[in-house]
């Protein structure tokens, strides 16, 4: 058995914050990575000519350890929502909303090697819903309480973002001036102006300018596929490499915790792992940092339980694995008359914040925010139009591709996703992984304002569209019939109260206090539309500061 | 080519005639399953190479800026993948023997004989099938298979002025018209 002063799990912006900041403050850290670690430059093949045919490379299956339960049924009165392609017809056959895809990775740096990198900090009033609008429920931290943390990642992550910022006051700019909007984003922001939307260079964590010994992006759009060139701000390039160089950490890959230990004193004891061989090993240490994102980390809470915690660890409140709130997204894509090389440029490098706060969309609470969708529809090449906007073939087909090829516009949006109590993570009671442990089964749910706020995002996605000239709608798909969530949240609420919350505002369990969750479990709401994983770097580094200061170890290193 | 030395003319002919002489409506689904838990007979003839090519060069023709799928080596592709699934080759020659028999309806000796048209007519009725029949599944195969082939080859890019791929040059005039930058 080996012994650490913390052993955090999982490798994702939650886990690598807190290895970052604890080894910093002196801590010997174990970091434990179920997945392995990728190398950009042999693994993300952007410069092979079959780059197309491959999506991001997944070293594990990520699909063999979370099961779903049976969705909701379609009802004609939302068909306007229902996802379809000029080519293919309705994407979605049957009656029922059809699950596709918990999309993330297992790595070192977690699903942000598949990322976009936008990098956006909370919209302060939707940290206030219970309050302000009696829905969902408050954070117990204020936007003024991360600030100096959302600094702070976005200089690590190195950041590049336009000046002014009414809503979300900063302390100062950031780190890289904003890159330039692509020709089609342009087009794009032409249209917002028609329609008297803003349309502002979207916050990323891709370099503009060499930064940190990075180069700078040379926009070739495909930062889902990996990014090769080493200019994103991924924790495997910024947090881990810094937590390492502080001399007090250990990261082990393919190594999955499988158990945690419950002792006595309310007190967390070990962590069961299984290494790359299939042995099993026992970790002690005096503290336990929990990060393997919103499905994984209330599974690993449950599939827990023991004498001390019958019902699952820190699973005094039962609300592990409720409150799961996901993305709710509405993409939409349209032919423009002239060419706009659209599958050129950073994917995300624009964003309408005008409807994001929590009263900005009429009629429902919870806001949206608007961007260029060229990640989400992919249509990032030759073959991806070939079979998906002008399909066919023959002659007709080939002349198509000439009309249509880099025309298409995409544009999508995202929006607050309130908890309901019919979207949870449980263990299926009947599939098990390979360890024979049960997997997370996702339920999931959207109510009718979940679907007039879908409604809402849709009408704008179409209308910029219109408006930029782009008349002729080839393709679109969203959470209406299917489950396909990048951002997910909730599961290990954070709050004041421990009959109401998984963890502290410190992010430590109410009752095992020296179990810490760090990742987006603990969010209890999920912004309108914000891109999740700045604010998650930064709610664990305040949460691990706070410990670190708890126990009297600021013994920083620069970073 | 074979696609060049047509010897038959046929007319276009609808898909409602050409079903009628080929039996299609009454063709039983051909079940994915049968290939891939080999219960296809031991007898499966071999693929025709030409009217392979014939096939993929319908699908993917060469015109004055696009070169033909065969001139990208789709059908040897096909061919070689098959080679590693016998489950595909076996679809691949029955398919092919589908598309002569289809041709020999209409009075041609094979599929690779007959006219753009007429192979088009052909190709549009297995299109047309029913799902998981025959030709239903020989045409999403081939064709699929043949998309992917065919754009993954930097030969079908120049037409669409792609300056591709995206690394190791990303690109760089993204902020501008591709007319400005091509
Ligand atoms: C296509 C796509 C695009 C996205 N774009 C953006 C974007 O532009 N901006 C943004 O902010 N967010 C984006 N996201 C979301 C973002 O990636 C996630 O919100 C973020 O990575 C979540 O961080 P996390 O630490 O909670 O979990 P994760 O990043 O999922 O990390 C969890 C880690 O824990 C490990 N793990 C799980 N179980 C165990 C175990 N039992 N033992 C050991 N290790 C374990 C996993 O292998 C994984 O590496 C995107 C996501 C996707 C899929
Ligand atoms: S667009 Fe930029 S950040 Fe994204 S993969 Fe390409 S080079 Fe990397």
């Amino acid at each position: 058995m080996s012994r650490s002063d913390v052993v955090i799990i999982g490798s994702g912006p939650g886990g690598a914050a807190a290895a970052f900041s604890l080894s910093r403050a002196g801590f010997n850290v174990t970091l434990l990575e179920a997945g392995p670690r990728y190398r950009p430059e042999q693994d993300y093949r952007l410069d092979r000519a079959d780059w197309e045919v491959r999506r991001f490379p997944h070293k594990r299956s990520i699909r063999r350890r979370h099961t779903h339960a049976g969705l909701q049924a379609l009802d004609t009165k939302w068909d306007t929502l229902r996802s379809w392609s000029r080519a293919q017809g309705r994407l979605i056959k049957g009656t029922h909303r059809a699950f596709s895809q918990y999309s993330h990775v297992m790595g070192v740096g977690g699903s942000t090697l598949h990322y976009a990198g936008e990098s956006h900090r909370m919209h302060p009033r939707a940290m206030r819903l219970h309050t302000d609008f009696g829905v969902g429920a408050d954070w117990p931290i204020r936007y003024e309480d991360l600030e100096q943390y959302y600094s702070e990642a976005e200089r690590i992550i190195g950041v590049a973002g336009p000046e002014a910022d009414a809503v979300r006051p900063r302390s100062g700019p950031f780190p890289m001036p904003a890159h330039a909007m692509s020709y089609g984003s342009q087009r794009l922001g032409d249209g917002c102006g028609q329609l008297g939307m803003s349309w502002l260079p979207n916050p990323v964590a891709s370099a503009s300018r060499p930064y940190d010994g990075r180069p700078p992006c040379n926009y070739c759009g495909q930062c889902a596929r990996g990014c090769p060139r080493f200019d994103r701000g991924t924790p495997d390039l910024t947090f881990i490499p810094k937590a390492l160089a502080a001399g007090h950490c250990r990261l082990q890959t393919e190594c999955e915790v499988l158990r945690l230990e419950a002792g006595p004193n309310d007190r967390v004891s070990a962590a069961i792992f299984v290494d790359k061989q299939g042995a099993q090993h026992r970790v002690s240490a005096d503290f336990f940092v929990l990060a393997c994102g919103a499905v994984e980390t209330p599974r690993l809470l449950l599939n827990s339980a023991s004498r001390h915690a019958p019902d699952g660890l820190a699973n005094e409140s039962g609300l592990v694995g409720k409150n799961f709130m996901e993305t709710l997204f509405f993409t939409s894509s349209a032919l423009h008359p002239e060419a706009m090389g659209s599958y050129r440029g950073l994917p995300s490098d624009a964003i309408c914040w005008d409807y994001n706060a929590p009263d900005a969309i009429e009629g429902v609470i919870g806001g949206a925010r608007f961007s260029p969708a060229t990640l989400e529809a992919d249509l990032s090449g030759p073959l991806n139009y070939a079979q998906r906007i002008v399909g066919g073939w023959g002659e007709k087909h080939h002349e198509q591709m000439l009309g249509m090829f880099g025309h298409v516009l995409s544009v999508g949006a995202i929006g607050e996703n309130l908890p309901n109590p019919r979207s949870y993570i449980d263990l299926d009671p009947e599939e098990k992984d390979t360890h024979g442990l049960a997997k997370a089964r996702i339920h999931s749910h959207l109510p009718d304002m979940e679907l007039k706020r879908l409604e809402f995002m849709a009408g704008r996605c179409r209308s910029i569209l219109k408006a930029s000239g782009a008349e002729e709608p080839v393709e679109e798909y969203g959470s209406y019939d299917m489950f396909n969530s990048t951002h997910v949240f909730g599961t290990c609420k954070m709050g004041a109260s421990a009959g109401d919350s998984v963890v502290d505002a410190q992010c430590r369990s109410h009752r095992w206090r020296n179990l810490l969750i760090t990742d987006a479990s603990v969010f209890p709401s999920s912004g309108g539309g914000e891109a999740p994983s700045l604010t998650i770097y930064a709610n664990a580094l305040r949460a691990c500061d706070r410990l670190a200061a708890d126990l009297g170890q600021q013994r920083r290193v620069p970073a | 080519m074979a696609t060049s030395t047509t010897h038959h003319e046929v007319g276009k002919i609808s898909r409602r005639v050409l079903m009628r002489r080929m039996g299609l409506a009454a063709l039983t689904f051909w079940l994915p399953a049968r290939w891939s838990l080999g219960l296809a007979s031991d007898a499966d003839p071999e693929p025709s190479a030409e009217t392979l090519r014939a096939f993929v060069d319908t699908l993917l023709p060469g015109s004055d800026v696009f070169p033909p799928a065969s001139a990208l080596g789709v059908d040897r592709s096909v061919l070689e993948a098959a080679q590693s699934d016998p489950g595909l080759a076996r679809l691949i020659a029955a398919g092919c023997q589908w598309l002569d028999r289809a041709a020999r309806s209409m009075g041609a000796a094979s599929f690779s004989e007959l006219s753009g048209s007429g192979r088009a007519s052909i190709i549009s009725v297995a299109e047309h099938s029913a799902e998981r029949s025959l030709p239903w599944v020989l045409f999403s195969s081939v064709r699929r298979f043949s998309f992917q082939k065919y754009y993954s080859a930097p030969e079908s890019w120049g037409p669409l002025a792609y300056a591709g791929p995206p690394q190791p040059l990303g690109f760089p005039g993204h902020d501008r018209s591709p007319k400005e930058t091509t």
